[in-house]
């Protein structure tokens, strides 16, 4: 194996372990991140304790009754009740206190538990004619709102009481541990104009979601097992007929025509000939033909409920520097989104056009056997094929770049012209739309 | 003529036996004051002063006289057993039950917080980034879908509202003085204040919709601590003497005395019935301080609440579920440490 392959493996190794490693503790993060939220409670910024509270979640580690408290204590200036309950609750069950559980208790009483169901496309506003007193009830509502307005459904605490309107469903919220489900249709109202009073109110959504270039840059690896031969030349012209000593050889265990009765023609002098062989590369190891990877091509979501999905059209070059092959594929395919993952599949076409090493051990075109050995392993096979197949890609965002999500991504490619299946493996950076989500 | 005043007097005075009365128990140490009913007289919120580093608002669950033990309501981050000192007065009710005062940790700024019993530590009603400085006196209108209250950040006291239903806060009342005591009437359409100005305080009341201001009554000293009552506004006077405060019910221009020499209460305005045709009030006179007054605000009545204890004060009165309540702060005894919290249900009695 080349230290070209060695390097290359090794990136596919740690692609492969990188989300294992995203799922461990990361311990002195958590640490930072503590330090960072008391400090910024300590300002009342609960915005900035929100998210890195988030971040802090994010570290995978057990968090302390401080955190969660802070954690609490920053869903609740935010409006986040359920939010703030869940992480109340987390924290009493580290330290039991009175206190706490008063809090729970009361939250348990003022607030229900409600999932709207609503059209992530035709987002339903969330009304409420009367707003409650207290700020905080006040915030839970707000917050609900933007939620709706953001993804067009919502789950989590709201104020009891009401009445709450969305679309041409009206409620009431009870308190209790039970989810009370409205489920929201897509609706005849008009279009929204904000503000809270009557009347159906509804944000639509464009057709498109996202839209915006993918490109790519990577490697890996590629390779093709030789076809299955021997594959006679049955259109081969007469002076192409293989005869006398060289129909077949006497090694061969059925000799004449390498033993195979189909290969066996009668030329035009009404002498036995056999066909010769078409001419076709041996196979192409896999672990021993690194390419380089350039992908571009563009991306357009159709959706808005999570995950979201949407389609992909590209255009593939590959290098291979083993072989001095080269491969163009274009590929549509469907993209689903969820979270920081992308995930592409879909059918490609392609052309493999280059010049390989070593012929298949089965090319038989007259040639003595020293001579076919030389050919198999060293002779220079150019050759030429296209054909249809299929690629898929499995990536996650690492970092945000100008609006785009910046993606590692695993990839997988397959393709077959009427003789042979080209395949290949690989690992590429690139950028594809940032998705603007509700990030309440 | 005296005389026979003061025999009308007595006979207008229902001769009522001592009540018996429950009292409300607090964990701590300091007087009761200023008791404040919620609007369905379920729950009775009061300050315990210990006239040293803090002042604790309590709240009590109270069915019939039988009061729960009251639980004091603590500010963000004065929950823990080493916070520092708190001051948390004047409770005003809101219909949803929820109690709006004053807190201020450890002699930083007086803030509006808003606690709902039954729940953990109180929250901040109304951010300093919308009203910064002091912010005091929270009064709340019937319907509970507006409150006002006076905010210094001029360096005087200003009135302002905040819209329940948009949260919006705006300046309902900004001048050169300091405005205070604002309350709703009934409608929400008019806010009644007071005015401190050349050393005298004064009585106004405000038309909403229109900014226009109107003068309610005035004098010498001060004429404070409005409250709307029965076709008219009751309140405290001590034109007649600066040493010694009278009750006083003016209604168009009009003002009478319907009882003089009254124990004034520590913060509270005149104790209104809910149905504002009755005020309850104590007496600076030891003789008279066993027992708790209720006057008819037209003068026409008077109702006289005899209890067991000395240096009764501090009164209220609310009707729950058709009971009609007293709350009331009075010595246990004469040589009593602190101002105790009691309910004795005066139903037909008045």
């Amino acid at each position: 194996m080349s230290t070209t392959s060695r390097v290359l493996t090794a990136a596919i190794a740690l692609a492969w372990l990188a989300p294992r490693a995203a799922f461990a503790c990361d311990e002195a993060e958590r640490l930072r991140l503590a330090d960072e939220i008391a400090n910024l409670a300590q300002k009342n910024a609960w915005s900035g304790v929100e998210r890195k509270y988030g971040e802090l979640l994010r570290t995978k580690c057990t968090l302390e009754f401080e955190q969660y408290s802070l954690g609490a204590e920053s869903a609740k200036n935010l409006g986040k009740t359920y939010e703030m309950y869940e992480r109340l609750d987390a924290a009493q069950k580290i330290d039991p206190q009175e206190e706490l559980a008063s809090t729970l208790s009361q939250l348990n009483e003022n607030y229900g538990r409600v999932e709207v169901r609503g059209d992530a496309r035709r987002r339903a506003a969330l009304l409420r004619e009367q707003m409650p007193f207290a700020p905080d009830q006040r915030k839970s509502i707000e917050y609900a709102q933007s939620v709706m307005e953001g993804t067009g459904s919502f789950k989590g605490m709201l104020p009891i009481g009401g009445p709450y309107k969305v679309a041409d469903k009206e409620f009431s919220v009870e308190a209790g541990p039970e989810w009370q489900e409205v489920v929201v249709g897509k609706g005849k109202g008009p279009k929204t104009t904000g503000g809270t009073g009557g009347g159906d109110d509804f944000s639509d959504q464009g057709l498109i979601n996202w839209v915006g270039p993918i490109a790519f840059i990577g490697t890996g690896f590629f390779g093709s097992g030789s076809p299955k031969g021997p594959i006679y030349r049955t259109d081969a012209p007469d002076e192409d007929l293989l005869r006398g000593p060289v129909v077949g050889r006497p090694s061969d265990p059925d000799y004449p025509c390498n033993g195979n009765p189909d290969a066996l023609v009668t030329d035009a002098n009404g002498q036995d000939a056999c066909l010769p062989t078409i001419r076709q590369p041996k196979d192409i190891a896999m672990f021993n033909t690194p390419n380089i990877d350039i992908t571009a091509g563009g991306e357009v979501g159709l959706t808005y409920r999570a995950p979201e999905m949407g389609v992909a059209a590209t255009v593939n070059y590959r290098r291979m520097f083993g072989s001095r092959l080269n491969q163009i594929t274009v590929w549509g395919a469907g993209v689903v989104r969820p979270g920081a993952f992308r995930f592409a599949a879909g059918p490609t076409w392609g052309v493999v056009a280059g010049t390989a090493t070593g012929f298949a051990d089965w090319v038989d075109e007259g040639q003595s056997d020293v001579f076919r050995e030389q050919q198999q392993s060293q002779a220079e096979a150019p050759g030429f094929g296209m054909g249809g197949g299929f690629a898929g890609s499995a990536g996650y965002g690492v970092l945000e770049i100008a609006g785009f999500q910046g993606l590692v991504e695993l990839h997988g490619h397959w393709q077959r012209d009427n003789l042979r299946n080209y395949s290949g493996i690989g690992i590429r950076f690139g950028i594809v739309p940032k998705i603007e989500r509700f990030e309440g | 003529m005296m005389i026979r005043r003061l025999l009308s007097v007595s006979l207008l005075v229902g001769l009522v036996g001592t009540a018996s009365a429950g009292e409300v128990r607090f964990t701590g140490e300091g007087h009761a004051y200023n008791p404040v009913w919620s609007l369905d007289g379920k729950h009775l919120a009061f300050e315990v002063n210990n006239y040293g580093d803090r002042s604790d608002l309590h709240i009590s669950v109270v069915n019939g006289e039988i009061a729960k033990d009251a639980s004091k309501v603590n500010l963000p981050g004065g929950g823990g057993p080493f916070g520092g000192s708190q001051v948390v007065v004047n409770p005003a009710w809101h219909p949803q039950g929820i109690v709006v005062f004053e807190g201020s940790n450890t002699g930083g700024q007086f803030r509006l917080y808003y606690y709902q019993p039954g729940g953990g530590a109180a929250s901040e009603m109304i951010s300093t980034t919308d009203v910064p400085g002091d912010i005091t006196f929270p009064a709340i209108n019937h319907k509970g879908t507006s409150m006002i209250f006076v905010a210094d950040q001029t360096g005087n006291g200003d009135l302002y509202t905040r819209d329940t239903n948009t949260g919006k806060v705006s300046v309902a009342m900004q001048t050169d003085v300091a405005e205070m005591f604002p309350q709703f009437d009934a409608g929400g359409s008019k806010i009644l204040f007071t005015r401190k100005q050349n050393n005298t305080e004064d009585i106004f009341e405000l038309a909403l919709a229109t900014g226009a201001e109107s003068p309610v009554t005035g004098g010498n000293n001060d004429q404070t601590r409005p409250n709307y009552a029965a076709g008219g506004v009751v309140y405290f006077d001590n034109s007649r003497d600066s040493q010694s405060w009278d009750v006083k019910y003016v209604s168009g221009g009009n003002a009478k005395v319907l009882a003089k020499s009254v124990r004034l209460p520590l913060r509270a305005r005149p104790a209104i019935s809910p149905d504002g045709n009755w005020v309850a009030y104590g007496f600076e006179d030891p003789t008279k301080s066993d027992s708790i007054m209720i006057s008819k605000v037209d003068g026409s009545k008077n109702v006289e609440i005899k209890t067991p204890y000395n240096a009764c004060g501090e009164p209220a009165i609310t009707v729950q579920n058709g009971k009609t309540l007293l709350a009331y702060t009075a010595l246990p005894s004469s040589g009593a440490d602190y101002r105790r919290l009691f309910v004795v249900d005066i139903t037909g009695k008045l």
